[in-house]
């Protein structure tokens, strides 16, 4: 029963060798950060943007050099990863090489001097969790599983102390594809089924959305929006987070606004609703759509811009596809039916209701559609 | 297995984050304070004092006075210091020369091996030989009344009976055969070479490569920073060369054989302390102007 | 197998070579082992055929009484040694042991801390402090080491004065001590390396997670890193065995008493003396000694000095039998690097 908040955390980290006057860089940059108790965040973002950095500032395992850390109340800014109660997976398993299963999950009892008692009934629960065959694997040495096997004992390595806080850093990222998705969806089994205030930290978008009942974005140490799906995907705070989440993602186009008409990319001229053209800047700016924000057609239509397709990629789930080209140089994805096979040529009429709006030379977002009314 | 409903009544949490110790990270620096006490009282502190008793008579009785460059100029002056000076060089390069390479290529030829017979040709090379037994050992062969090479220069080649160790022209080359003689893989070389990918060859044979261009374009490329490791070290070790000599020969006849160290005993041995100390700085001085040669020479050092 | 042709393997020209490497590394391997055949035969010669010309292969008549004799050295002959063998011995044994229980801690808990616990600019400075004394000529720090023994910390044959008073300062005299030989090599640069690449490949997950784990650093170090880290210790362990069971020069200079003296010494003695008498021709051993010339017609001359040649090489040799499983262990791993 634990929230984790940071306040104003900021770290830095000195470039590698050679300058001996290296300025030091930010790692994290003024992290403002609060999950609540019972929550799973995920942090996503390019490498290097911080989210290992800030797993382990929050783990103890590095220190924040201004800010605060807090587990609930308690300032653990300063606190030792011994201390502080997380149970921490991490991408390389990072089993104890010459123990076995078994020993890599009681080694936290022995170091705290627990009962004997205490330690064979957590070992005892956790095996059943972990469900069947997982007993099999706590006799073994670990150095002779595979790497499934050696991540379902790092996962049970982190549940068997009962943490306050479980913190994840890419733990399936180094298995293979299939395995991964069996793996995520057990991890999110396990987390639903205890409730505790989790952090998990991953590359990849759709496991972050998967996992996470808020998702946070970062990027070179700072986090740039914290959210639900809805929140990034239909009010992302800027071009940035709007691209990096949506698959395919959203397509930018360099538009220019005079008066209520939209030029395109030197061709067609859209006209805006009224609404929309005020709320907005004039002259150059950027129009982003997502795929299913386009009206398809075979034929020019008013105010559609054409399209050269270059490829279409089928959605197997769905009688749909993805038609992947350009307009005008600026590359562009459609969601299109399934009857439009193989064509050239696609003309894309947008649906003002779901467009983005960015400055034209900046990250800004100037107008979001905001999350869709379904019903 | 259904997922989601339920939720498990949240558990206290095992344990409570008040009163976390803070990390004391002086207790980090207990790891390595015995080690930085032992290093410089016996590793930095001498080396540095050496020049500054180099100007004394750095005595262990009696009064220590100060006598300037006094060493050095008798030292200048005594035959022996030269000559010492030159067997060294001569017995570091030539031993160098021929001994050097040898490891080298045996290391390149062993990794040809199966490795079964690898493993069990390495055992074999790596048994030691206590370097002091085998001075006893080369002392009895080189002996010229009844050693083997005697007998083989004599009885097989029909030579006249040879002096070896008491051939003031040759006897440092003789002090270098056991190591010519006595070859075996670079223990560094085979690990530098079991890190190479068997790809790499044979990718290189599709290109028509054959057994020497392989190794001058494969092989010892990787080798290369061992190598020159590897050269700095036996030339700074050569040097100072002191304890086969010794056991050998004493000094061989007339000094033939008296190295720079070997020299600094005798003179340590006659109470001409300060002597010592001067002659040790001479041949620090000389060693680092090979070594600072080489560093130019070979630019690419990894470590430091 | 990567540098002969795959293809074409069964030419003619291509198997001569195959065999000449095979040869060359055979008569490599033959050589390196000639010594131990030598050394074990002829220290079971009588003293006469050890100094046969031509030299025999193996004993008309295998005895084993030079080493009676040697073992009994100083019984015969207290001029040449006056300790028994035994003696010796054990005081290598005490030095080299000695050594390894201080230097291997000392080295391999510092290489831990500049490899995993000490971060950034500390660390690469240590790390410099630590191995700088390598790339330097040692031998310049014999003469001072050697003062240092006699007034630690002073280089000096009497230590000076406290600013201010008429007291010396307090020092300690570890000159022809055990301690001689132990303390200096409290530290080893060589090692420290070898620690500290083998801590490199440690992956930090690793320690991180014993860290969310709890214990002490230390704890962590003892109980995750030390088991994980058995064929480093083996490697430094035999290196560090070899070097000082061997060492010649330093217990040279600073030990002076027989009675503590290791066995690298007395062999010096021995040799010398034998050298001095000429060991050539046992009737004409001109100013032998008497405890020489006791020996010698006893039946000692180089069968002796073979059994003292093995006395000094079978301790290594024992180590390395032991432990080679991990040595070629720790070989692999250094090919990591």
């Amino acid at each position: 029963m634990t929230s984790v908040t940071l306040e104003n955390v900021v770290k830095y980290y000195y470039p590698a060798v050679g300058a001996a006057d290296s300025k030091p860089v930010k790692g994290l940059n003024n992290i403002n950060l609060h999950i609540a108790d019972g929550e799973t965040v995920s942090v996503v973002g390019p490498s290097g943007c911080g989210k290992s950095t800030l797993l382990k500032v929050i783990a103890g395992l590095e220190y924040a050099d201004e800010g605060r850390v807090l587990y609930n109340e308690h300032d653990v800014t300063r606190v030792t990863p011994q201390d502080r109660g997380v149970g921490m997976v991490f991408q390389d398993y990072a089993l104890y090489p010459t123990k076995e299963g078994k020993n890599n999950m009681s080694y936290y009892f022995e170091v705290h001097h627990r009962s004997e008692a205490e330690k064979e009934q957590r070992l005892r629960e956790t095996a059943e969790l972990m469900g069947i065959g997982f007993e099999m694997l706590m006799g073994r040495q670990v150095d002779t599983l595979s790497g499934g096997e050696k991540q379902r004992v790092g996962i049970a390595r982190c549940i068997v102390r009962e943490p306050n806080v479980f913190l994840m850093d890419e733990p399936i990222s180094n298995l293979d594809a299939k395995l991964r998705e069996r793996t995520r969806t057990e991890i999110r089994r396990l987390l639903k089924k205890f409730g505790i205030t989790t952090l998990y930290v991953t590359h990849d978008q759709q496991e972050a959305i998967f996992m996470g009942d808020r998702i946070a974005v970062m990027r070179a140490g700072s986090l740039e929006q914290i959210g639900t799906f809805d929140d990034l995907y239909y009010s992302p705070a800027n071009l940035f987070v709007a691209a990096l989440i949506g698959t395919p993602p959203i397509s930018v186009l360099p538009v220019e606004l005079m008066q209520t008409t939209l030029r395109a990319a030197g061709q067609a001229e859209l006209p805006l609703p009224e609404q929309l053209a005020g709320g907005l800047p004039q002259g150059k700016l950027r129009l982003g759509m997502r795929p299913e924000g386009w009206q398809v057609a075979r034929e020019p239509q008013p105010g559609s811009l054409a399209m050269n397709v270059t490829r279409i990629e089928r959605l197997f789930t769905e009688r749909a596809a993805f038609a992947h080209g350009d307009v005008a140089g600026s590359p562009v994805n459609a969601l299109v039916p399934l009857d439009f096979p193989d064509v050239k040529i696609l003309y894309l009429t947008p649906d003002w209701e779901r467009a983005y709006f960015f400055a034209a030379d900046a990250e800004t977002a100037l107008h979001l559609p905001g999350a869709p009314e379904l019903f | 297995m259904s997922v989601g409903t339920d939720v498990i009544e949240p558990k206290p949490a095992a344990q409570t984050v008040e009163g976390g110790r803070t990390r004391k990270r002086w207790l980090n620096w207990l790891f390595v304070i015995p080690a930085i006490l032992f290093q410089f009282f016996w590793g930095w502190y001498p080396m540095v004092i050496a020049i500054f008793l180099s100007l004394t008579n750095a005595p262990i009785r009696g009064a220590i006075t100060f006598r300037g460059i006094e060493n050095y100029v008798r030292l200048a002056s005594d035959p022996l210091v030269p000559m010492a000076f030159r067997v060294t060089l001569i017995y570091g390069i030539l031993s160098i020369i021929l001994t050097f390479i040898i490891p080298i290529i045996t290391a390149i030829l062993l990794m040809e091996m199966p490795p079964k017979t690898m493993r069990v040709m390495m055992i074999l090379w790596f048994l030691p030989l206590s370097g002091i037994a085998s001075t006893l050992f080369w002392q009895y062969l080189y002996n010229e009344k009844f050693g083997i090479f005697q007998y083989i220069a004599t009885a097989v080649l029909g030579l006249p009976p040879q002096t070896f160790l008491s051939s003031e022209r040759f006897v440092l080359f003789w002090l270098i055969v056991p190591g010519i003689i006595m070859y075996g893989p670079g223990l560094y070389y085979i690990a530098g070479l079991q890190g190479i990918p068997k790809s790499y060859y044979e990718a290189a044979e599709v290109e028509g490569a054959g057994f020497w261009r392989k190794i001058w374009t494969i092989s010892l490329p990787r080798l290369r920073p061992i190598i020159s490791m590897t050269l700095l070290f036996s030339i700074i070790g050569s040097l100072q060369e002191f304890t086969f000599p010794d056991l050998m020969t004493r000094g061989g006849p007339n000094g033939a054989s008296r190295t720079v160290v070997m020299y600094m005993f005798t003179l340590l041995n006659n109470g001409r302390i300060g002597d010592s100390t001067a002659l040790a700085v001479m041949l620090f001085a000389l060693i680092m102007v090979f070594v600072l040669v080489f560093r130019l020479a070979f630019k690419s050092d990894p470590d430091v | 197998m990567s540098l002969f042709p795959t293809v074409g393997r069964k030419q003619v020209k291509v198997r001569i070579s195959w065999w000449l490497v095979v040869a060359f590394l055979v008569f490599g391997v033959f050589m390196h082992l000639v010594p131990f055949y030598i050394m074990i035969s002829t220290s079971i010669k009588p003293a006469t055929e050890a100094m046969a010309m031509p030299p025999t292969l193996w004993p008309k008549e295998p005895t084993f009484a030079a080493w009676g004799l040697v073992l009994k050295l100083s019984d015969i002959a207290k001029s040449v040694l006056s300790q028994p063998l035994s003696k010796y011995f054990l005081n290598s044994m005490i030095m080299t042991f000695g050594t390894m229980i201080l230097s291997i801690p000392v080295t391999s808990l510092a290489a831990y801390a500049v490899s995993k616990l000490i971060k950034g600019r500390a660390s690469k400075n240590l790390f410099i402090f630590f191995i700088g004394t390598l790339m330097l000529p040692g031998i310049v720090s014999l003469i001072p080491s050697f003062l240092l023994t006699r007034n630690f910390p002073f280089p000096l044959p009497v230590a000076p004065n406290i600013p201010g008073t008429d007291v010396p300062f307090p020092t300690l005299r570890i000159w022809n001590t055990y301690w001689a030989v132990i303390i200096p090599a409290g530290f080893s640069a060589s090692n420290f390396l070898l620690f500290k690449g083998y801590f490199d490949g440690i992956p930090d997950s690793i320690i991180n997670a014993a860290r969310v784990d709890g214990g002490s650093e230390f704890n962590i170090f003892r109980r995750i890193i030390l088991p994980m880290s058995i064929p480093v210790y083996a490697v430094v362990s035999y290196f560090t065995f070899g070097a000082t069971w061997d060492s010649y020069l330093w217990p040279l200079v600073v030990i002076q008493d027989s009675a503590i003296a290791p066995l690298t010494l007395a062999i010096r003695r021995i040799s010398d003396a034998f050298g001095a008498a000429g060991t050539t021709n046992p009737l004409t051993a001109v100013g032998a000694s008497a405890g020489i010339s006791e020996l010698v017609s006893q039946g000692l001359s180089w069968n002796g000095l073979m059994v003292l040649g093995l006395l000094q090489a079978i301790p290594t040799f024992i180590f390395f039998i032991i432990a080679r499983e991990y040595l070629l262990k720790g070989v692999k791993i250094q090919g990591l690097k």
